[in-house]
């Protein structure tokens, strides 16, 4: 069948040709070319969160071995000071030292009387009473060995008094040591989990 | 002179002529289609990269997670290590004493015999401070610790509470005594010195002025 002679003879199989060529125009568009541009689109996002989730991971990786580094540097420390700490069972050797070093200064220690263990700020301390006699300067120096010797202490109390009746220069002495110890190790605070 | 005469009749052309527009259409149809059927299918491979590409972001962030509970498990165990070497580390005290009576007796004044030197027991046991003592069996909550721990200085040394303490002697003049109260106020640890007796009294062979000091002092823990 002719549907059109001039300018140029068109036949019917011209026109169905053209409407299929369409159809598949439109379906190449609607099935190929919309899902690409969809998938592009999201393949392009996914990519990047990709990306930023990548950097994300590198920087927690980072941060993680930085505070696995700190741990063990923690540990090493706190395995060290735990050595030197003092426990609670070293009480009577400290009494023992504390008066060793009163008399190798020259002091005379009459009384030491220990008090109760009492828990202060998470630590065990242990109050010493101490009195006795002797010059203020030797006094001093039994400070200062003490302080030497055991940092873990502290002087918390003392007088010294002149005695008038003596021209020797003799004082009576009274002194509290507070000695601050490791509290007993709770599981959660035991050096291997530490 | 020649003539033709075509003698094919028009319609057979004309069937001809559709007939090669036919299978030119028909070529030409056939040939797009495949074209699209080979898109359609080279699109379904987009659609798995995308599948692929949500695969590995879900594995990132199921790693990333992970990661992220493994570094707060590591930051508690951390600061849990941080509290145990703070209390390490609170366990060493200072010793101020010794070198502030050594400084004391070196620059007392020639003038002055100190009798007593105290620190009041009274101010080491005040509110505060024995607010802060408790049975050895109570242990403190964490955030109990923290509020209840002494007042801390923008350098991070505990401060403890201030001492009083009282240094009496006797001295040759009121020149002498207002020396040793100057020494005093110079001398490091020493604060808030203040004259709270003095009076002339017989000693020895003549008359003195027999003097009381209160001081504060202040003792700071690292």
């Amino acid at each position: 069948m002719i549907v059109c002679k001039k300018p140029c003879t068109l036949y019917d199989v011209d026109l169905a040709g053209l409407s299929a060529l369409t159809v598949l125009g439109l379906l190449t568009y609607f099935a190929v070319v919309v899902p690409i541009q969809t998938h592009w689109d999201t393949y392009r996002d996914l990519s990047a969160r990709q990306n930023f989730s990548e950097t994300v991971l590198r920087q927690t990786g980072n941060q993680l071995r930085k505070v696995e580094a700190d741990i063990a540097r923690l540990q090493a420390t706190i395995a060290t000071l735990t050595r030197q700490a003092p426990q609670p069972g070293w009480l009577p050797q400290f009494l023992s030292r504390a008066t060793v070093l009163a008399e190798g200064t020259q002091l005379e220690v009459f009384q030491v009387i220990p008090h109760a263990t009492q828990v202060v700020d998470e630590c065990l301390v242990a109050d010493i009473e101490m009195s006795g006699r002797g010059h203020s300067l030797d006094f001093i120096r039994f400070l200062d060995a003490l302080g030497r010797e055991n940092p873990y202490q502290s002087l918390r109390q003392f007088s010294i008094t002149r005695r008038e009746e003596s021209d020797d220069g003799l004082c009576d002495l009274s002194w509290t040591i507070r000695l601050r110890m490791l509290p007993v190790a709770s599981p959660g605070h035991t050096e291997g989990q530490s | 002179m020649s003539t033709s005469v075509n003698l094919v009749p028009l319609v057979c052309l004309h069937a001809r002529a559709r007939a090669k527009r036919r299978n030119t259409w028909t070529f030409l149809t056939l040939g797009a289609g495949v074209f699209v059927l080979s898109v359609w299918l080279v699109s379904g491979t987009a659609s798995s990269a995308v599948n692929r590409a949500s695969r590995r972001l879900d594995e990132a962030q199921a790693r990333q997670l992970a990661l992220n509970h493994e570094l707060a498990d590591a930051t508690g165990a951390r600061t849990a290590l941080i509290d145990r070497l703070r209390l390490l580390s609170e366990l060493q005290q200072e010793q101020p004493w010794a070198r502030r009576l050594a400084v004391l007796a070196a620059e007392i004044p020639p003038g002055v015999v100190l009798t007593q030197v105290t620190v009041d027991a009274q101010a080491l046991r005040s509110p505060a401070s024995s607010e802060r003592l408790s049975p050895p069996a109570r242990p403190k909550p964490a955030a109990e610790r923290n509020t209840s721990a002494a007042v801390a200085d923008p350098a991070g040394r505990r401060q403890s509470q201030p001492l009083t303490v009282q240094v009496s002697g006797v001295a040759v003049d009121h020149d002498e005594l207002a020396r040793l109260i100057e020494t005093l106020r110079r001398s490091e640890g020493w604060g808030q010195v203040e004259l709270t007796r003095a009076d002339r009294r017989p000693f020895l062979n003549g008359l003195a002025v027999a003097f009381q000091l209160q001081c504060e002092s202040r003792e700071a823990t690292p």
